[in-house]
């Protein structure tokens, strides 16, 4: 990504920590988007409910989600009309799974701030890229332990979770598999 | 994730997000605890969308509403969330790739898909006899079946169309007699489809000719000519396929000009060109006056940008947002692909079978194969080995069904064999199927019609 003579933007995390960042890649976020086009930002930009250890993260991903994207633009028009554009999978786009993929490994306090982050910021590819990570974290668990994951008050009561069952009978309706007949019914 | 869903915009003071659900599990204020968490309702809504496709993508569809409804059972709060239209229209687009709501609620639809999907699976479904045969130069030759309308089309140039779940016929499009000036089959129906908005029925001749007739606007059985064929330059129309966007045809006989692309908007043609039929030109031209002529090719759309088309030896996967373009191509031993048996889905999967009866399940444009089996399990038949057979096959999102003197039901993840459809029916020479219907026309008994949507 071309890190020169681009307009910086300043984040100031909530504990003070200040972060000089392209505003291209500030822009990422929605929110910031929309303080930068409608407030006319000033120095610089507080974000208060987000910390400096999750702030760096985040603007590590608005990175290089940039780079990635002004890459596949100049491969893009280089190649328009070759059967290269057309080509099934695009490497790129593989190595930026790959690069989302190691950057979600991460313990799960961090991965939930930057959820919250994500959030607050309106960043729809980090929080669709965190969600997923979070589902990946919860499968197989059960009902128990996804509470406990999540730090949630369990009040729900056999009673309830029954009716749960009762109001979605459909989903639970006994699949009995029919025998693979060879002859005639 | 949808893009209605707003967020919380106050960067610089406050700690608002738009939407404050306090996901803690607390049922009412009298329980209130500390130290809990919460949770944005959009990111929870975001997981259990997660949590149902990863349901689906390591154990089918079918096992994303036990997922679904096992999140619910994670707290009341999150129980609420089952009430969710965004959510229930989230989980039908992603599980189901399906768009349109017919029912009042995307929870129905979404439901609804879940049991048509089970009872595909199940073996439930119910027949009924749609219309009978009569001779066999007015056989019917192709369908084309959409959410609630059947289409026939007959080598005498009708078309029959048939509302669903009913099966009452609401329209017949009369072939003029004079059409068969250039051999007895150049009236014959090569293919159909269904437009939407408004409600059309798109239907060519092996002539080349194009027609399109109103179904829900205007008086029923009147068409008008979108296209006028002309075979002596293009040579006859095999196959013919579309949707709102493309009207795709094949065609052998003239070399250079397998493949037409209309623009189905503005109803022009865009593209000709290509020789997947060339080798196939002489029979092609059989097609016109022979009854009972080898089908040289077929083609199906495949995505709502992708087009599969193939003769007995190749098959071809076109870019139709770059007509002429082939993607991809797949050699097949010359003569052994049984063109009959050739179906795609808008899900980007093809099914073809050769003449051994060995199925395959593609991914497209890859080609790459999802699954194989054996389409005709002779030695469950008590078939000799060996012993050709004719395979006519047709495939929805997860199940391919197979027609060779009886008829059968695959998963088409996995080639499993699930089951053998109840009814006898036997020669069947078309089929047609999508997410609820399966339609097939016998030489010997007519017009079938399975609907798995009976709940």
């Amino acid at each position: 990504m071309a890190d020169n003579g681009g307009k910086k933007i300043t984040l100031k995390s909530s504990d003070g920590e200040e972060f000089e960042v392209p505003e291209v890649v500030a822009m990422e976020s929605q929110t910031i988007r929309h303080v930068i086009e409608d407030v006319c930002a000033k120095n610089s930009i507080p974000l208060l409910n987000v910390n400096s250890k999750i702030l760096s993260k985040v603007i590590e991903y608005c990175k290089k989600h940039v780079a990635a994207a002004e890459a596949a633009a100049s491969k893009a028009s280089t190649e328009e009309g070759t059967a290269a554009a057309a080509s099934v999978t695009k490497p790129s786009d593989e190595d930026l799974k790959t690069w989302d993929a190691e950057f979600v490994k991460v313990d799960k306090g961090t991965l939930f701030n930057l959820i919250l982050a994500a959030n607050y910021l309106h960043i729809p590819g980090l929080l669709d890229l965190t969600c997923q990570a979070a589902a990946d974290m919860i499968k197989g668990k059960s009902a128990k332990e996804i509470r406990k994951f999540f730090n949630l008050k369990n009040c729900i009561s056999p009673e309830e979770e029954e009716e749960i069952r009762r109001e979605n009978q459909w989903a639970f309706e006994e699949e009995k598999r029919t025998r693979a007949f060879d002859a005639y019914a | 994730m949808s893009e209605e869903r707003q967020r919380g915009k106050n960067v610089g003071g406050s700690n608002t997000v738009a939407r404050r659900h306090s996901l803690t599990g607390e049922a009412s204020p009298s329980r209130r605890r500390s130290s809990v968490a919460v949770w944005p309702e959009h990111f929870v809504e975001s997981v259990a969308v997660q949590v149902a496709v990863d349901a689906t993508l390591s154990e089918g569809r079918l096992a994303a509403g036990p997922a679904i409804v096992h999140f619910f059972q994670v707290c009341s709060t999150w129980r609420g969330m089952s009430q969710s239209e965004m959510l229930w229209q989230d989980l039908t687009n992603r599980v189901w790739s399906h768009h349109h709501r017919q029912l009042p609620s995307w929870r129905e639809e979404f439901i609804q898909l879940h049991r048509t999907a089970r009872n595909f699976r199940m073996r439930r479904s119910a027949h009924s006899h749609l219309l009978a045969p009569t001779c066999p130069a007015k056989s019917c030759c192709c369908l084309s079946i959409s959410d609630t309308y059947l289409a026939a089309g007959f080598l005498d140039g009708n078309v029959c169309v048939f509302t669903l779940p009913g099966g009452e016929p609401i329209a017949n499009f009369s072939c003029h007699p004079s059409r068969d000036r250039l051999g007895r089959f150049s009236q014959c129906i090569s293919g159909l489809a269904f437009l939407s908005n408004p409600t059309r029925v798109v239907f060519a001749y092996r002539d080349g000719d194009i027609h399109v007739a109103p179904l829900n606007d205007g008086p029923l059985g009147t068409s008008h000519r979108a296209h006028a064929g002309d075979v002596v330059v293009d040579g006859p129309l095999l196959d013919f396929s579309g949707n709102d966007r493309w009207w795709i045809g094949l065609f052998a006989g003239a070399p250079g000009r397998s493949w037409h692309v209309w623009e189905a908007d503005t109803e022009q043609l865009i593209y000709v060109g290509g020789s997947l039929t060339d080798a196939g030109a002489l029979m092609g031209w059989y097609m016109l006056t022979d009854f009972g002529a080898p089908v040289v090719g077929r083609v199906r759309l495949a995505g709502s940008r992708i087009a599969v088309g193939c003769s007995s030896s190749r098959i071809q996967v076109m870019d139709l947002d770059n007509p002429g373009f082939i993607i991809n191509e797949l050699a097949v031993q010359q003569g052994e692909l049984a063109v009959d048996s050739v179906d795609a889905t808008s899900e980007e999967k093809i099914v073809y079978v050769d003449l051994n009866g060995l199925a395959k399940v593609c991914r497209v444009p890859t080609l790459d194969e999802i699954c194989r089996f054996d389409a005709l399990r002779r030695e469950m038949q008590g078939q000799n080995q060996g012993e050709a057979a004719r395979v006519v096959a047709c495939m929805n999102w997860g199940y391919v069904i197979c027609f060779s003197g009886w008829a059968g039901a695959w998963d088409a993840q996995t080639g499993v064999f699930l089951y053998r459809f109840r009814e006898r029916v036997r020669n069947v020479v078309a089929a047609v199927a999508n997410n609820r219907y399966v339609a097939a026309w016998s030489a010997d008994s007519g017009l079938h019609l399975w609907d798995f949507g009976v709940m």
